[in-house]
């Protein structure tokens, strides 16, 4: 893991210097700005339970954008060779990447602060439920952005791997409201396995160790699984 | 310092490489020859450690190529074919995050990128993003990368490709400075360019070795062995042929082109009977305008060896 802060520092470097990422912000900041209005205007009231919602829709829509170049970028220029060929493994790469993207995911989420300052002053929000909200928040970015990197590590095509990237992510997604609204023995299963109901926690205030973990070990999941793909590149 | 030892390498139903087998010492130049899809790029790709060999095995400084694969990439300096390089990060910025993941220390990083931008000629430009650069700027940045860890074996993938001649000039002379305590092996499809600065030519065809020597054994590879020119006036009604006698003659041909008799003599390449042709000339009467030797180029011996069959 020595080389872990090299790698993740050059992450940052091209991030911040490619358009991409400044755009993906502003759409974002735009969007739940607009969304932030509608929701406090139309409620009337200083909640941030049904924010949280939107935003975890606007993360939904922005992590593949964020993490679709990451290794795809590398094979279609060929400068995955110079790093495979360097004296780093692949897990050093898979998890300078993961951060990398996390790092400017994390900005996303601080830039949102903003919005639970405007609440403050409008009325007494309670402090509990947004931090648990955002703890869930950020728990949920690093599963988005773990499957993002799996997704890029699986083709030199960066559309392709944002696309792969949101489909996937949306079948979670819709697992989870399967399982809320089906019967039978495998209800419980289904919504256990999508993202909703967990996140649904948070935003309800509770931190659970249940919910923490789903997202963790799936986050770990889809980390393993690009080291795999990074992995079977040298073989092919 | 290299060794490949039947080294196979399949992709899906083709078989790029079919049993490569060679040792490298250490300080050699070896020139690394072969047509387009002969399997060099895959033998050097193996042999940095990004491919691994569907059989056989492969070392470097006695390190696996498979088992120990980071130890192998630490004692590497390799130059992919074609330079990737991140677009937009300025060249030295990039050499200092080439040398902080091939594990230099703080100081020795200042140093050695220090040390290779002044070797490359990257001085003017260290500042500049590397999108802006020149093909030839770029390829000293590659070349400025393998470089920057200071690695005993250093393996180059056409490494003069799409230069000027000036600027091919300074990266083989920077080879050439390399040899003796580097280990180069490099590519390219430049005859001369081997000529110029390998002591020793591989030659790999249809995924073998098909010639393995020093330099100067490559004469006596030759296609059609050694030639004899001689040029001369003839007095009237000589025969050109009439020296066809003297020993060590094996064919000969003869042209004309206004009143200068142009004899193409075929010899063995020792011994050297240029002397006797001489006397026998002079002897027949011939004035002699030029007398030369050509020994077979290391062109004719990579034709003969790779051309014709597909």
């Amino acid at each position: 893991m020595r080389n872990v802060p090299a790698l993740f520092w050059r992450e940052i470097v091209s991030m911040f210097f490619t358009p991409l990422a400044y755009i993906v912000l502003t759409v974002f900041l735009f969007f739940s700005g607009f969304f932030f209005y509608w929701v406090a205007a139309d409620s009337l009231r200083a909640s941030f339970t049904d924010f949280s919602g939107v935003l975890t829709f606007l993360f939904l829509v922005a992590a593949p954008f964020l993490t679709m170049r990451l290794l795809s970028e590398e094979y279609r220029s060929g400068t995955i060779e110079t790093l495979m060929t360097a004296p780093v493994t692949d897990t050093e790469i898979v998890l300078a990447k993961f951060l990398g993207a996390m790092a400017f995911f994390t900005l996303m989420l601080l830039c949102t602060l903003a919005y639970v300052g405007v609440l403050a002053t409008l009325g007494d929000p309670e402090t509990g439920p947004i931090v648990a909200a955002y703890v869930g928040l950020f728990l949920m970015g690093a599963q988005f952005v773990a499957l993002g990197v799996f997704c890029s590590a699986l083709s030199a095509s960066q559309i392709v791997a944002g696309v792969l990237a949101l489909v996937l992510q949306l079948v979670i997604w819709v697992l989870g409201a399967a399982g809320t609204v089906m019967v039978g023995p495998f209800a419980p299963i289904l919504a256990y396995a999508g993202t909703l109901p967990h996140l649904d926690a948070f935003a309800n205030g509770r931190i659970a160790f249940r919910d923490a973990f789903y997202f963790v070990s799936l986050t770990c999941f889809w980390l393993f699984l690009a080291v795999r793909a990074l992995e079977s590149k040298r073989w092919r | 310092m290299v060794q490949a030892d039947r080294l196979r390498k399949r992709y899906g139903p083709n078989l790029a490489l079919d049993g490569v087998t060679f040792q490298v010492e250490r300080g050699d130049i070896v020139g690394f020859l072969g047509p387009n899809g002969a399997g060099k790029t895959t033998t050097m790709r193996i042999l940095a450690g990004f491919l691994p060999a569907s059989s056989g095995a492969a070392a470097v400084a006695g390190y696996d190529v498979a088992r120990d694969s980071i130890e192998v990439r630490r004692r590497i300096g390799y130059l992919p074919e074609g330079v990737p390089l991140y677009p937009e990060m300025r060249a030295e910025e990039y050499l200092m995050f080439r040398a902080r993941i091939k594990g230099l220390g703080r100081r020795d990083r200042r140093r050695r990128v220090s040390a290779v931008i002044a070797r490359c000629g990257l001085g003017t430009v260290r500042r500049k993003t590397i999108t802006g650069l020149s093909k030839g700027y770029r390829q000293r940045v590659g070349v400025a990368d393998a470089l920057v860890s200071d690695p005993p074996v250093l393996i180059l993938d056409e490494p003069t490709i799409g230069l000027d001649p000036n600027q091919i000039r300074e990266i083989r002379e920077l080879i050439r400075e390399l040899g003796g305590d580097h280990t180069v092996i490099l590519s390219t499809h430049i005859l001369p360019e081997v000529e110029a600065v390998c002591k020793r030519v591989l030659i790999i065809h249809r995924g073998r070795i098909a010639f393995d020597d020093m330099l100067e054994e490559v004469a006596g590879h030759g296609a059609g062995g050694t030639r004899i020119v001689i040029e001369a006036r003839l007095p009237e009604g000589a025969r050109p042929d009439a020296i066809a006698d003297v020993p060590g003659v094996q064919d000969l041909s003869v042209e004309e082109d206004g009143g200068v008799t142009r004899v193409t003599v075929l010899v063995a390449p020792e011994p050297d009977i240029r002397g006797d042709l001489f006397r026998r000339a002079v002897g027949l009467g011939w004035t002699i305008l030029e007398l030369r030797r050509i020994k077979p180029s290391l062109e004719d011996v990579f034709v003969r060896l790779t051309a014709g069959e597909d």
